[in-house]
């Protein structure tokens, strides 16, 4: 039988990237998303539970990492360094911080379904199971997301 | 279009391979209660940086392990402390010879057993953004932030919101909070089994719609099945109110509270 650090090792091949994300989009911060990313594999193993599929799996550990995130938002309100925006400053992609400040600006509602429908790839109806939500209000989360990223973008950095 | 540049943004956010080393680490140490990993995980190479988080993932658990001993070491104080009191009296009433005195003082170490017992019991907390209370004040920097930082976030938080909503979905023992710091007619604030909509917004009172199965419970907490649901919530500034979704199989719980724009 598999331990507990060979089944953390394969969650964290198939689905650490996604879970940190997730985590990341809400935080900003990468020490933040490591620990949600961790505390999240640890509720999974202590869960013991089973998954018809992976797709299932995965939308479980998505949602108990949001949860997770939104408990530490709001336990820890001040956001240390983001170094994904420091990335993208050294770099000079300036086309993709204004895009990523945008963003950041954005409710949390709307910031964690732009996430899951464009980076994850979620459908509105997985994205309704995993926030617990209705799929019209989803699909109402995501256009309102939309239009307020345009105008952002377009009357704060002229970008659109 | 710009939201494809969303993606594009994420493929700089990967987990590394000292971030998993850290994980697994920190996951066998919480889970098996020791570390077994092999030599070639063991990060000699790593940079100051990675030590930094590396030593405050570490402490994240000593922390509860501390948190315990602290609550033992209270205890211990706390039983000297009691000895210490009931001798005392003892003492004295030996210069006075008062049994009344004697009897007093054992009345007296009751409620500090109470209080020995009661920290012996207390739980030491896991999750990082949680703090311990019974650790001294930090001495090094790089130690997670001590309680009244923790406190005063919060207070923070409580004072930014104009409105909070707090959902206890149906069997979950915890609940999850949206703290807003502004709302527009037509937000959404809960979604379940029905939806719960802003239909107005003043500086005195925030009035929602729904399109039906929530409802006020009764005074003793139980669910009126039979009652018609109302159409609209009207919450006062400053005031609290409380729905639940009229169902048999457990309810939603939404605590509304509205501190005025």
């Amino acid at each position: 039988m598999e331990n507990n650090r060979d089944r953390a090792a394969a969650l964290l091949e198939k689905y650490g990237n996604a879970i940190l994300r997730a985590a990341y989009s809400y935080l900003h911060n990468m020490e933040d998303a490591e620990d949600i990313l961790q505390d999240t594999l640890i509720q999974y193993l202590k869960s013991g539970s089973e998954y018809n599929d992976e797709e299932h799996e995965k939308a479980w550990l998505l949602r108990v990492a949001i949860n997770l995130s939104k408990n530490k938002i709001k336990y820890n309100k001040i956001r240390g360094t983001d170094e994904l925006m420091e990335g993208l400053v050294s770099e000079e992609k300036e086309e993709l911080s204004f895009v990523w400040e945008a963003v950041k600006s954005l409710p949390e509602k709307y910031a964690s379904v732009v996430h899951l429908y464009y980076q994850e790839g979620c459908s509105t109806a997985d994205i309704a199971g995993i926030l617990n939500k209705k799929e019209s209000t989803v699909r109402s989360d995501l256009k309102r997301a939309r239009d307020k990223l345009k105008k952002i973008l377009k009357e704060e950095y002229d970008f659109g | 279009m710009t939201l494809g540049k969303y993606n594009e943004l994420m493929e700089n956010i990967v987990v590394t391979e000292d971030m998993k080393n850290r994980i697994l680490h920190n996951i066998e140490i919480e889970l098996d209660g020791e570390y077994s990993g092999d030599g070639k995980e063991s990060n000699d190479n790593v940079i100051s940086i990675d030590n930094a988080i590396d030593n405050k993932k570490v402490r994240k658990f000593d922390r509860g392990i501390r948190g315990r001993w602290a609550s033992y070491a209270a205890a211990v104080l706390v039983l000297l402390l009691s000895g210490v009191v009931v001798r005392s009296v003892i003492g004295d009433s030996s210069h006075s010879n008062s049994s009344s005195v004697m009897g007093d003082a054992s009345a007296d170490a009751a409620p500090a057993q109470e209080a020995m017992e009661e920290a012996a019991s207390e739980e030491p907390m896991d999750n990082s953004w949680q703090i311990d209370s019974a650790e001294p004040v930090a001495k090094d920097s790089a130690r997670p932030k001590p309680t009244y930082e923790a406190e005063e976030g919060a207070a923070m938080a409580e004072a930014d919101y104009v409105l909070s909503i707090k959902i206890r979905r149906a069997g979950a023992s915890d609940e999850s909070v949206d703290m807003y710091e502004s709302i527009d007619v037509g937000e959404v604030v809960y979604s379940g089994i029905s939806e719960l909509v802003v239909k107005k917004i003043t500086d005195n009172e925030i009035v929602f719609t729904s399109d039906g199965g929530l409802i006020e419970p009764n005074e003793n907490g139980s669910i009126n099945l039979n009652a018609t649901p109302p159409k609209t919530f009207t919450v006062k500034a400053g005031e609290e109110k409380v729905l639940v979704t009229q169902t048999t199989d457990g309810s939603d719980k939404i605590t509304i509270s509205y501190n005025g724009m």
